[in-house]
């Protein structure tokens, strides 16, 4: 097993000695730790080293139950029956309690001799740690086992305790996944029928299926105790008696109830034991739930009474007992408090007291905590809360724990509770050392259940506040962590209780890529108009806005100052100059920095004596800009920047926003910053990881665009941000222009009269128009001159219609979206018109095309499946559905509309009056000018009632809304991030962003989908590949894509080796299984798995079920030309000389902590020399696999194998999930993109197929990346409704506009795969226009400089060949604009 | 809640009990002595009448020896730091210090760091005038208060300096506890402001600045390690 440094908890080496020896320095003694050693160790290697924390077996837990094994001394072996006890649960604070009680019974000396040993079910992974738990099994008495939730684990635990349940005593098991639960038995008493029997008795546990309540309605069996037992028969009466009665031991916990438990069982179950009378006390009860403080005389269970003593208290001064104090609510569970493993609260509640906050610490002993939070923490009368913030200390989410979640019962009470709330994580399946060598940080199944799950509540702020000691099991405070939540956790509160007038807010925007023509990016955001429209708002509410400017572009001018400098210049305004003394008092990390960026201040946002802090002040608002990274112009960086820190420059900005500024809370402005993607562990991170340090104590809001939930996550998680939505600009479709519009009227006359002679010439005409406009690479068209058939004509001129029409209907995002200004309702109407277009089986909703289609008896499926094929009637008729369907939703959206365009009233009632007056249905009116005059109407009554509510929701305002409920230290309702027309659940916006269980992916629904794409690239790539399979695809898998599609592309890849995802009893997918090559009828095809740096932080269990799944393929004893992975495997590891299994590694991304292969901040800087640099960079940085075998060691490199296996791709491949982002619009397609690294790699150096699925509308598609590039450049760059659109923003729209063709350029180096027309037009639209090329020029010179930059890049590394007229005319032009760059600057 | 004096302390105090039991039960806290450590008890669980030397099991190697017993007494300090017991007498401090902060603090089983204010100074500052007599200066809480001055209050680099927290083998510096502070730093910190070491506070601030604080006595150093490395057996915390 991978093993790079010895296991830290076996203590053989004299080293080891020398250190405990050291640890011996006492409460009241001081011995100066010797430095010497040399301090860093390693320091050679130096910043471009890659260490992987591999530690023991590889995986996660290196603990072993021998710390929670007790055996009885020797001598008590005599005389006394021995009962050997063996317990599994998830968390480790029974062990101490347990342990407590088996010592004080063996200290007792009488009626038996205990034996216990315990295992953490996460230990279980180990196989000898599970041979162990074997063997301990086969001569146990009495098993336990508790919240078994794992299904890998559970059904490791159900097969070792089947062997032995005859032969045991006595098997108790407390809330767990079913099937462990069937195990119990207790004499006569079992739950084998669990789930079916229809006895009063079991129906309370069959409960669970519905609701999240599985545990509540256990403690509702307890509390119901005397009324279920009449049911039972009298002899079953007495085991389920005593079975409850364990269960109420347990729930009590503490080493007294633990001792009578086993008393009660060993006395009652243990034949040795039967005749003597082994007594024991009743459980003492703890309530089940209440608030706890260390210091109160007692539990109480009323709030007034609690703060009744709180106001008594004369250990805490006036100050904190008195009206003024923020008061935190905490919430705890209840097992610690009981089996008195609850440092870790302590801690917390010493460290908030001491920091001047009240605490209000409520309990709970089930897992739901919705009931509790409400009645402890909410004043019954005015229903105002008690507290300021809430914080979870559990961990879970509010309500199900580890089991059912029941989420949007959670929203309801937190929304009652309405203050900021926080979840805190204790390491669980870590110890405090593991998690800390960790690079992934936390362990990946606590990061599912304890941060993706509570995320969904609207949870933040997951920061690990506790350790665990690997030797008692028992929690402890992580000092720094602790101060972390705890000052974090009293800004929030300080929110809800400061006035506007006095709130300090630090706006922060994004400077990306460092020029000044880029300072306020944010993806489908006018940045300044937004900041414009917020600060107005803020200051109509009463915060000090002092000097605001009266127009956004004023507010520009001001902070740019100078938006003709070049940003790296001083010129930028200067809010603050902090000199290195300052910086260093004000940054405690300033030392770590050293390493990579020197003394500062260094070079960047530094005058070469202070560090620099650009922006400007409005009262008590800043506006600042955030640095970047600092290496985007250093390719050596770029290549091994794995771990650079922030530099000088990005320090001093949020030491000056926290410490000087002082600010209550930032304000990060829109899609994305560097913060967040600054070097850490993944999640759960530690002091000395660095989005931590830089955000420090400031509450984080994070204005994020709603279709990108999977970066959001990542800011919420590694900034504790509140991320609000907001939403990308309204769509609108593509429409056509120029020579594609011709050929529209073309066409059309053509089938008005193409039967009356003059058929042909006008084919003629359209063949030459098809040409002029660069169709004939999509489209095969005849000879010009050719004489053709009527029925070839009809295909030819089918074709070209089909592909004008996929350029017309394609969506486009329109302008920049400005923060509270929410689309007006015709701008809505293409968004509906997409909605419309979608079947929604679950909801019972058919999409409008088909229910039109069925209309004139067709099936959409066919229609589509027909046009795609270019038949002519059938392209006519789509685009008549498309027509008719944009008519009706217009028709709709109309009457619902003022004459000014806003929606008026879509309320309940015109709805209702709508759809009450059948012939008034505007839809139905204007159908009836179509000929789908005889659609259904009822189907039609549903899906529009359904459109009405996704209108109300477009058009709905909250992104100001919630800002302010934020700023105000209120709750902000959580919502999933998305595409809005997938999932109009992401509507309305301003919501705080989460992604989704990942567990729950991929969805069935996906599987399904993924199989019509993978069979239909099967088929594609077949076609260019002489009717042979590809052996082996190179795919790419993306967080946001899997959010949006609930896990279609790893279904893909699933699909592709055949294999099937398995859920379990709750959904959760952890497992998968081979489906056999009957029914694959193909062979299954290798694959080279290239996942995002997001995917891996929040897809890690995904990854390991990919790992499983190759792994598991590779190893089936198939033939190897039906078993591509397989056959690679093979070979791969003869040539390596290892096995197949570690052969079949195929699942990769970066090293934890970074993220992208780099290419595109190479791009977008200029700064490669040559294709082979960049392909570099994509080996050295994407070449980390993950391996199932040893999660633990996190990503690995393996770049050897990651080369043979991108050798072997015949084709790449990638998928588009939404239509606002496509190919060109951002850099991350190009930048994951290996099409030219393979054709390197492979031996016979052919180019692989490359292939983009597009799953954006109804009709899925799969083309080829040049098709797919092509129709991107026709859609966006070159077409005049798009930059139009762009220029209507003016500033930020030059820049998009620049931002294409340099993504344009990235598809060129990467893949090659752009055509030479797309250059030429783009230079004769915005160079040859000299119209244009002034208005760019004026717009934002900065950006024009870089446009002409790039074109004279694409032309100098021969991707584009054009005229020396052009070229001449681009270099003149760049000089130029140098010019007035500079001479505006003199 | 007033606090008890160290008068009353010579008597044999009855929850003392209690104490020791918890000791033996929760091995962390007789085989790792801690920084201010308390053991505590859930004020639910009702005192168990187990005697402490049955309570030792083979999983407890290090379990206390019985001089542990007794009444925690400054006469108690005193014998096991001239003993050069510092292991015990860490133990007697920390029990010490639990009956100083009252009746509550010793049904809970730990000192809560409000109640530190109640502990007279005098009494503080006879603890630590005893560690200090009997280290050469070298322990102590107005040592710790120095030291802690010095770190500008940064409980990470104090406990580094003193050897509480180890660095670990990882690409960025990061330190483990040696021993775990429990309950965090807030007891500690309120001890080393008690007004009883404010003396110690100003003292070494021509030092500060960064500086590392002068290397110890190198042999007191090496004798005490050597005499622990006999003394006790491995800690399966580190």
């Amino acid at each position: 097993m991978a093993s790079l440094t010895s296991t830290p908890f076996m203590l053989s080496t004299s080293e080891h000695l020398s250190s405990v020896s050291q640890k011996h320095t006492f409460l009241s003694s001081f011995l100066p730790k010797r430095q010497g050693g040399g301090g860093r160790d390693g320091g050679a290697a130096g910043a471009l080293r890659v260490r992987c924390a591999a530690i023991g077996n590889g995986l996660f837990t290196q603990t072993k139950p021998e710390v929670r094994r007790i055996v009885p001394p020797p001598d008590q072996h005599r005389g006394l029956p021995r009962v050997k006890v063996v317990y599994v649960v998830l968390e480790a604070q029974y062990q101490s309690s347990l342990s407590a009680a088996v010592r004080a019974l063996n200290a007792d000396r009488e009626y038996a001799s205990f034996e216990v040993v315990g295992y953490l079910v996460e230990e279980l992974r180990d196989e000898e740690t599970y041979a162990d738990f074997c063997r301990d099994l086969a001569d146990a008495n009495v098993f336990i086992g508790s919240l078994i939730f794992v299904e890998e684990l559970a059904l490791k635990v159900k097969a070792a305790v089947e062997k032995e349940r005859e032969r045991m005593d006595a098997v108790l098991v407390f809330p767990s996944m079913p099937e462990v639960m069937r195990l119990n038995k207790l004499g006569s008493f079992s739950m084998a029928q669990l789930g079916q029997s229809k006895s009063p008795f079991f129906q309370l546990f069959k409960k669970q299926k519905q609701s999240a309540g599985f545990a509540d309605s256990m403690l509702k069996l307890v509390r119901t105790l005397p009324k279920v037992l009449k049911y039972l028969p009298s002899d079953k009466a007495q085991d389920a008696r005593l079975y409850i009665l364990s269960l109420q031991f347990w729930l009590g916990g503490s080493p007294e109830n633990l001792q009578n438990f086993l008393k009660m069982i060993s006395g009652a179950y243990v034949p040795a034991l039967k005749g003597t009378k082994v007594p024991y006390d009743d459980p003492v009860l703890f309530l089940d739930s209440g608030i706890w403080h260390p210091l109160a005389p007692t539990m109480y269970d009323d709030v007034k009474e609690y703060l009744n003593w709180y106001s008594t208290r004369r250990d805490v001064d006036e100050k904190l007992r008195g009206p003024n104090a923020p008061i935190i609510g905490l919430i705890l569970q209840r097992s610690h408090i009981v089996t008195g493993d609850d440092s870790h609260y302590v801690a917390v509640i010493m460290e908030l007291e001491a920091r001047g906050a009240k605490v209000i610490p409520i309990f709970a002993g089930g897992l739901d905590f919705s009931g509790p939070t409400e009645k402890y923490l909410v004043d019954p009368i005015t229903k105002k809360p008690f507290i300021h913030a809430a914080v979870s200390l559990t961990g879970f989410a509010l309500v199900g724990g580890p089991a059912r979640q029941d989420h949007p019962k959670a929203i309801e009470a937190l929304r009652k509770l309405d203050v900021p709330y926080i979840v805190a994580l204790p390491l669980v399946f870590q110890t405090t050392e593991e998690w800390l060598n960790s690079t992934l940080g936390l362990h990946p199944i606590q990061v599912a259940l304890q941060v993706a799950l509570p995320e969904l509540d609207g949870g933040m702020e997951p920061i690990v506040f506790s350790g665990r000691d690997p030797r008692t099991g028992k929690s402890h405070a992580l000092h720094k962590r602790v101060e972390q939540l705890c000052t974090r956790a009293i800004r929030w509160a300080e929110l809800r209780r400061k006035t506007k007038e006095e709130k300090r807010v630090a706006i922060t925007v994004f400077s990306f890529p460092p020029d000044k023509g880029n300072v306020g990016t944010a993806a489908y955001l006018n940045v300044f108009s937004s900041i414009f429209s917020v600060l107005k708002e803020l200051k109509e509410d009463g915060y000090d806005v002092e000097g605001l400017p009266e127009t956004a572009d004023a507010l520009i001018e001001d902070v740019i100052h100078d938006k003709e400098a070049k940003f790296s210049s001083p010129n930028l305004n200067i809010a603050y100059k902090m000199n290195v003394r300052e910086y260093q008092k004000l940054t405690p990390y300033a030392g770590a920095l050293e390493e990579s960026w020197g003394k500062p201040p260094g070079n960047l946002n530094s005058d070469g004596e202070n560090l620099l802090v650009y922006g400007k002040q409005y009262g008590n608002v800043f506006i600042g800009v955030q640095p970047t990274f600092g290496y985007e112009g250093d390719p050596m960086r770029l290549l091994f920047s794995r771990s650079a820190s922030p530099h000088h420059g990005f320090a001093a900005y949020y030491s000056y926003v926290e410490k000087i500024f002082k600010a209550d809370a930032v304000l990060h402005f829109g899609t994305h910053g560097s913060l967040e993607f600054m070097p850490g562990k993944q999640v759960g991170m530690s002091d000395v990881c660095y989005p931590d340090s830089l955000i420090g104590n400031i509450p984080n809001i994070y204005y994020y665009a709603a279709n990108n939930p999977s970066e959001a996550t990542v800011a919420k998680r590694r900034s504790y941000a509140n991320t609000i939505s907001y939403l990308t600009p309204p769509a609108e479709n593509a429409g056509l222009y120029k020579g594609l519009k011709q050929l529209g009227e073309l066409i059309s006359s053509y089938q008005s009269l193409k039967d009356t002679g003059r058929g042909p010439q006008i084919v003629s005409s359209i063949i030459s128009t098809a040409r002029q406009c660069n169709l004939d690479k999509d489209v095969d068209l005849p000879d010009e001159g050719l004489e053709l058939k009527p029925d070839e004509r009809d295909l030819v001129v089918g074709k070209v219609y089909s592909k004008i029409m996929e350029i017309e209907s394609r969506l486009l995002p329109c302008g920049l979206h400005i923060i509270g200004e929410p689309p007006t309702a015709l701008e809505a109407v293409a968004t509906l018109v997409n909605i419309a277009a979608l079947d929604r089986p679950e909801e019972n909703i058919r999409s409008l095309p088909s229910i039109l289609a069925e209309t004139v008896g067709r099936q959409i499926e066919d229609v589509y499946r027909g046009s795609d094929k270019g038949v002519l009637a059938d392209v006519e008729l789509l685009r008549q559905i498309t027509d008719a369907s944009r008519g009706a939703v217009g028709a709709f959206v109309e009457r619902t509309t003022n004459t000014k365009g806003q929606v008026v009233d879509v309320t309940d009632k015109l709805m209702n009056s709508m759809f009450g007056f059948g012939l008034a249905e505007p839809w139905v009116q204007y159908l009836s000018t179509t000929r789908f005059l005889r659609a259904d109407r009822e189907k039609l009554r549903i899906l529009f009632a359904f459109l009405g509510e996704c209108l109300k929701l477009v058009v709905m305002d909250n992104e100001l809304g919630s800002l302010k409920q934020a700023l105000e230290g209120k709750y902000v309702e959580p919502g999933p991030g998305g595409d809005p027309i997938r999932n109009p659940k992401v509507l309305p916006t301003g919501k705080n962003i989460h992604a989704l269980d990942p567990q729950a992916i991929p969805t069935t629904a996906a599987m399904q989908s993924a199989k019509v794409v993978v069979d239909r690239l099967l088929e594609r790539q077949k076609l260019d590949n002489g009717g042979s399979y590809p052996e082996t695809v190179a795919l790419v898998l993306w967080g946001t894509d899997n959010i949006k599609t609930y896990g279609e592309s790893l279904a893909q890849v699933l699909w592709m080796i055949g294999v099937r995802p398995v859920a379990d009893t709750f959904g959760r997918v952890n497992r998968v299984e081979p489906v056999s090559l009957e029914e694959l009828g193909r062979p299954r095809v290798d694959v080279v798995v290239n996942c995002s740096g997001v995917f891996r932080d929040l897809f890690i269990n995904q990854m390991n079920l990919l790992d499983r799944a190759v792994k598991m393929v590779a190893e089936l004893d198939e033939p190897e030309e039906m078993n591509f992975v397989r056959k690679h495997a093979l070979q791969q590891a003869a040539e390596l000389g290892t096995t197949v299994r570690d052969a079949a590694t195929r699942v990769f991304s970066n090293a934890s902590g970074s993220y992208s292969s780099n290419i595109n901040l190479a791009v977008e800087n200029s700064s490669w020399n040559d294709e082979k640099q960049l392909q570099d960079m994509y080996l050295s940085r994407k070449s980390f696999a993950f391996d199932c075998d040893a999660p633990g060691v996190g990503m690995t490199e393996k770049r050897r194998v990651f080369e043979m296996a991108l050798a072997t791709a015949d084709a790449t491949f990638q998928n588009l999930d939404s239509s606002e982002i496509s190919l060109t619009d951002v850099s991350h397609y190009f930048d994951s993109d290996p099409t030219k690294l393979v054709q390197s790699l492979r031996k016979d150096g052919r180019k692989p197929g490359s292939y983009i699925a597009d799953t954006t509308t109804a009709n899925a598609q799969v083309r080829t990346l040049a098709e797919t590039v092509r129709l991107d450049a026709r859609t966006k760059l070159l077409n005049p409704k798009w930059y139009e659109g762009m220029l209507s923003s003016g500033y930020e729209g030059v820049r998009e506009i620049e931002k294409r063709l340099t993504n344009t350029v990235g598809w060129s180096a990467t893949s090659g795969q752009v055509d030479n027309f797309v250059y030429e037009e783009a230079n004769d639209t915005f160079i040859k226009d000299e119209q244009m090329l002034k208005r760019l020029m004026d717009t934002n010179p900065n950006s024009f400089r870089k446009l002409v930059q790039t074109f004279l890049e694409a032309s100098g590394r021969g991707y584009w060949e054009t005229s020396e007229e052009n070229l001449d005319r681009l270099r003149q032009l760049y000089s130029e604009v140098e010019d007035k760059i500079e001479g505006i600057d003199r | 809640m007033a606090a008890a004096s160290l008068q009353s302390l010579r008597l044999p105090h009855q929850r003392h009990n209690r104490h020791r039991h918890f000791s033996f039960t929760f091995p962390s806290s007789s085989s790792s002595p801690s920084l201010l450590r308390q053991k505590k008890v859930f004020s639910g669980i009702s005192s168990s009448s187990s005697s402490s030397a049955a309570a030792a099991s083979v999983t407890t190697p290090s379990a206390a020896t019985p001089s542990t017993s007794g009444p925690p007494s400054l006469e108690l300090l005193a014998q096991h730091l001239a003993a050069g017991d510092f292991r015990q007498a860490d133990d007697v401090t920390r029990r010490l210090l639990i009956v100083l902060a009252g009746e509550p603090a010793q049904k809970r089983g730990y000192v809560f760091f409000s109640e530190v204010q109640f502990i007279s100074a005098e009494d503080l500052q006879a603890i630590d005038r005893l560690w200090g007599e009997h280290s050469g200066g070298k322990y102590g809480y107005s040592v710790q208060r120095r030291v802690w001055e010095k770190t500008r209050r940064d409980f990470t680099r104090f406990f580094v300096k003193v050897g509480w927290m180890k660095k670990l083998d990882t690409d960025v510096e990061q330190y483990n506890y040696r021993s775990f502070p429990e309950e965090g730093t807030q007891l500690l910190g309120s001890i080393l402001t008690h007004p009883a070491f404010e003396g110690a506070a100003g003292e070494d601030d021509l030092a500060t600045g960064g500086g590392e604080p002068s290397p110890p006595a190198k042999g007191l150093e090496e004798t005490k390690s050597a005499g622990v490395r006999r003394l006790f057996k491995t800690d399966y915390s580190f």
